[in-house]
């Protein structure tokens, strides 16, 4: 283990906001579970199940197949969660790994059936255009908008949509999503703002509507 | 400041990033400039509608299944590499191996008096000497302990009414080094054979144990089961384990065996175990 320690190469880039400050809350699993303790492995799993679960649902937009890849990101971790050396915080190195699994999957789909896919659903969401204006009080957002929302994510191009998931709906900061993305901190900015304004178009009736209910 | 440079600002007002002179210069050209107000109004909206999604729960018992799935997949993985490496190895093969396991099981467990003679505890050879001197004390530590093997070490006839019962025992109050040695062979043989008829059960005793005990006990069971060529047979008995609270020890136990694989088998110490013979000289 000191050996291990010792042979930790120089942090590289790590960014303000990654956390890293700050004592990662999964330090002393992460430490038992590479030291072999699988149960601490399965407390991991557990404690952030649910992030993952999340993140792949808005990626993937079908249940069942956000567990089917919810299941080999943490099979994945199982494997190669020896590789992570505390550069992050470990739920950073999380998301990273189940992002990963959400874009091989999308990979395995086969660009030309996205490609078919993504047209289905903007047809079908010129269809279920809203015809009354909606209530701009309401604060839940209800279930036709939270599907009008979703379709909107999976109408945006993965490179664009796996950045404003982890801003808007999981909370990371631009230096995470970085970090999980491994790209520059300026081109996750461009791309949170890009998708911010592919969605704003994508979900016009509803945000224009909510704009003429304040508005009178 | 033109209107694309203002909404080029939009991302970082919303998120309150930015520094209060720019801030200022974007709320007051929103304040005169009519388009960029409804496309900021959009935005702020699209951003809220993301906001406000509520969080799916994962469904209940997805913690179970992704561990089930990773014991499973793991599992076959390693065996199917375990296969490949074994192929070819001039090593008594399967069949045998579970037939020596078996005899292996009877020997752990019955009265050695019943036993064929062929198939009592003999003296180790000595090319094994060795390393059975060297793990002599982790054997009287188990031994000592009550440990995994006790219950069913076989008891000597006729040595229940006085002193330890089991020839483990026997060498811990101070037998000679072959009784040691024959102790040793005993408790290993009786782990494995343990081990390999309920794996469940073995590993529930080895749950019990102190952590810093546990590893040194399985190293051990994996040496005697590379051994006893019973590898493969005691990696499908742990294969086929599902309970969740042993998972980790026999994780770890097919870790051990998994590092084995790529060492030759040593020799068999009770040879006439491995390959039976018609009757002794």
């Amino acid at each position: 283990m000191n050996q291990e320690l010792a042979e930790r190469r120089p942090l590289v880039g790590t960014r303000p906001g990654t956390g890293h400050d700050v004592v990662d809350p999964d330090r002393d699993l992460v430490a038992r579970w590479q030291a072999g303790d699988e149960e601490a492995f399965a407390a991991l799993v557990r404690r952030h199940q649910g992030r993952v679960y999340r993140l792949l649902l808005r990626m993937l937009g079908n249940p069942e197949e956000a567990e089917d890849v919810a299941q080999e990101a943490f099979l994945n971790l199982h494997r190669h969660g020896h590789r992570f050396r505390g550069e992050s915080r470990f739920s950073t190195f999380v998301y990273r790994v189940a992002a990963n699994a959400a874009l091989n999957r999308r990979r395995a789909l086969g660009r030309r059936r996205e490609r078919m896919e993504r047209l289905e659903r903007r047809q079908a969401a010129g269809d279920e255009l809203p015809e009354a204006p909606r209530d701009p009080e309401s604060a839940a957002v209800g279930e036709e908008e939270r599907e009008e929302v979703q379709r909107a994510l999976l109408a945006l191009p993965e490179t664009l949509r796996m950045p404003v998931v982890l801003y808007d709906i999981e909370g990371l900061s631009y230096g995470e999503i970085a970090e999980v993305l491994k790209l520059a901190e300026g081109t996750v900015k461009s791309r949170i703002h890009r998708a911010r304004q592919a969605l704003r178009k994508e979900l016009a009736p509803f945000v224009r509507e909510e704009q003429r209910g304040a508005s009178s | 400041m033109t209107h694309s440079r203002i909404r080029r600002r939009f991302d970082t007002y919303l998120d309150g990033t930015l520094d209060t002179a720019e801030r200022s210069r974007v709320e007051s050209h929103l304040a005169e400039c009519a388009s960029c107000h409804a496309e900021f109004a959009e935005l702020r909206r699209t951003v809220e509608l993301l906001h406000r999604l509520d969080d799916p729960e994962p469904p209940p018992d997805l913690a179970e299944r992704i561990l089930a799935r990773i014991a499973e997949q793991e599992g076959s993985e390693a065996a199917g590499r375990l296969e490949g490496r074994w192929r070819g190895v001039p090593v008594v093969p399967l069949a045998l191996a579970a037939g020596v396991a078996g005899l292996v099981w009877v020997a752990g467990n019955a009265p050695e008096a019943l036993l064929p003679e062929e198939l009592r505890p003999v003296t180790p050879a000595p090319a094994a000497r060795t390393g059975l001197a060297a793990s002599r004390e982790g054997v009287a530590r188990e031994a000592g302990a009550g440990g995994v093997g006790d219950p069913r070490v076989p008891r000597l006839p006729g040595a229940a009414s006085a002193g330890p019962q089991t020839m483990a025992g026997r060498a811990l109050a101070g037998g000679s080094a072959e009784e040691g040695d024959a102790a040793l062979e005993e408790l290993l043989t009786s782990q494995l054979a343990r081990a390999l008829s309920d794996v469940d059960g073995y590993a529930v005793e080895v749950v019990a144990l102190p952590a810093s005990e546990r590893g040194h006990r399985l190293g051990r069971l994996a040496d005697e089961a590379l051994r006893r060529r019973a590898v493969p047979d005691l990696r499908r008995a742990l294969l086929r384990s599902r309970r969740a609270e042993t998972l980790h020890v026999l994780r770890e136990l097919d870790r051990e065996l998994r590092a084995r694989m790529d060492q030759p088998a040593p020799r068999p110490y009770r040879q006439r175990a491995a390959v039976p013979v018609a009757a002794p000289r």
